[in-house]
């Protein structure tokens, strides 16, 4: 967790020294003029200089404390951040993902850029090897891998879900390539993956998803594309291409049910990419199995 | 004998004096004409790669000369340093390299004016900022280039001339 501490502002990193299970934890709530609060599974608890306490009694962050934390976060260089920033995020060495609030600016009605920053929710990525375990079976039944698609709603394990996917399929040996939009799945710090995909993973990081399925069937002859996120029509269309390339999908997308999933815009031509949908909650704890549904 | 000899000496020691103090007055072009190109590279850094401002800096102090080297090569240390300075106080810490190695308080300032902006926005007005700073190093450069001109031709012949001076007066 060093590496995370270091990106925040000084003034706020003595207070960490109170989390006792970093392993635990799951978010960190920064708002400009409010206290700094932490979640861990399930319960909520604030940071002052006396250690924990109630979230209302947390250190009062202030303006300079966020500013000084995104501009640590960026490295200095908010311009290498410009597309992270429009889409309202940032993504850490480690993988961990960084929402931000502020005040957004508008060019042509489309975000340009957000400034006045007034709240950062950081979201503890975290490998956990053995978390596919219970679904390896349904995703490789016979030596061949069954397309899939892992529902749930946010912060419910499925990153971290496909992230040992990944890993498992890559170490039997499959060629695995990871598209990595947003950085979460391996972590890739200056191209290097930080986090486990596993030996035989390709990572192309940094790349939106309908262009790097479109790149990736042209030159990486994958067996499996593993994605994080869909939710663009462009999407849809890239991932019925892969499907008509013969090459499987394991892939996640936002959502409490399947009903609601499946009328959105890109499961028009992407829904036919998937044999399986695997719906995710937190029931009992991130990454419980709620229920496999096998599609015609 | 020993008077001529002496005179020799008087005449020569002013005489190198003036020359110092003329090539005093090529170094301040030569370091402006450094920090342009180092700004110019760090606009193509940003422009093209989106390379990250420590990232810049040291592959720019790799590819010029001292003392401008030296000065990128500070500023990536102290931004990678892990201490959570902002790009404006990591700046002011790095321009004591430029200082020490006998910058101009005026071309320093120059410097010092980006660490408001540098890395605190998007491409396009980074590179604004990039090319304003571009400007006024150049014309900062001409300006100290007409000086040296002017200056160094005159120190050139006044080191001998005071020489010559007290020369004449102590005889």
């Amino acid at each position: 967790m060093d590496r995370l501490l270091k990106c925040m502002a000084p003034n706020l990193r003595n207070l960490f020294h109170s989390v006792l299970d970093w392993d635990k934890v799951e978010e960190i709530r920064l708002r400009v003029n409010q206290p700094l609060v932490i979640k861990e599974q399930q319960i909520e608890y604030g940071l002052n200089a006396a250690g924990r306490c109630r979230p209302s009694e947390g250190f009062r962050v202030n303006a300079d404390d966020i500013a000084r934390t995104v501009e640590i976060m960026a490295e200095n260089s908010w311009y290498a951040l410009e597309d992270e920033i429009r889409a309202g995020y940032l993504t850490l060495a480690g993988g961990h993902r960084v929402g931000i609030c502020g005040r957004v600016v508008l060019e042509n009605g489309l975000i340009k850029t957000i400034k006045y920053i007034n709240g950062l929710h950081i979201r503890l990525a975290r490998e956990v090897p053995g978390a596919a375990d219970q679904v390896m079976p349904q995703i490789v039944r016979s030596g061949r891998i069954i397309s899939t698609l892992i529902v749930s709603p946010p912060g419910c394990g499925k990153t971290t879900l496909l992230r040992d996917i990944s890993r498992q399929l890559s170490n039997r040996g499959f060629n695995v390539v990871v598209i990595d939009e947003r950085s979460e799945i391996a972590a890739c710090h200056h191209g290097v993956p930080q986090l486990d995909v596993g030996w035989s993973a390709y990572v192309l990081d940094g790349c939106p998803k309908a262009q790097g399925i479109a790149m990736v069937l042209r030159g990486m002859a994958p067996q499996v594309i593993i994605t994080d996120e869909i939710g663009h029509p462009n999407d849809g269309l890239a991932l019925a291409d892969a499907a008509r390339a013969g090459v499987q999908v394991i892939a996640t997308c936002h959502g409490s049910a399947w009903d609601s999933v499946r009328e959105r815009a890109w499961m028009r031509h992407g829904g036919a990419a998937f044999q399986q949908v695997i719906l995710l909650s937190r029931r009992s704890g991130p990454g419980t199995i709620e229920q496999v549904l096998k599609l015609d | 004998m020993l008077r001529i000899l002496g005179a020799g000496l008087v005449v020569a020691a002013c005489g190198a004096g003036g020359l110092i103090m003329a090539r005093s007055y090529s170094v301040r072009p030569q370091n402006l004409q450094s920090l342009a190109a180092a700004v110019q590279m760090l606009a193509t850094e940003i422009h093209y790669a989106r390379s990250s401002l420590p990232e810049a800096c040291r592959r720019i102090a790799g590819q010029i000369d001292n003392p401008a080297a030296a000065f990128f090569a500070r500023f990536a240390e102290v931004l990678a340093g892990g201490r959570g300075l902002t790009a404006a106080e990591a700046l002011d810490q790095s321009l004591a390299v430029l200082a020490d190695a006998g910058f101009a308080n005026q071309d320093i300032e120059l410097i010092s004016q980006l660490g408001a902006v540098l890395g605190r926005s998007d491409a396009e007005d980074q590179l604004k900022h990039l090319a304003i700073l571009y400007e006024r190093l150049e014309h900062s450069r001409i300006k100290a280039e007409q000086e040296r001109d002017k200056m160094a031709r005159l120190w050139n012949y006044l080191g001998f001339c005071v020489g010559a001076l007290v020369v004449l007066m102590l005889i």
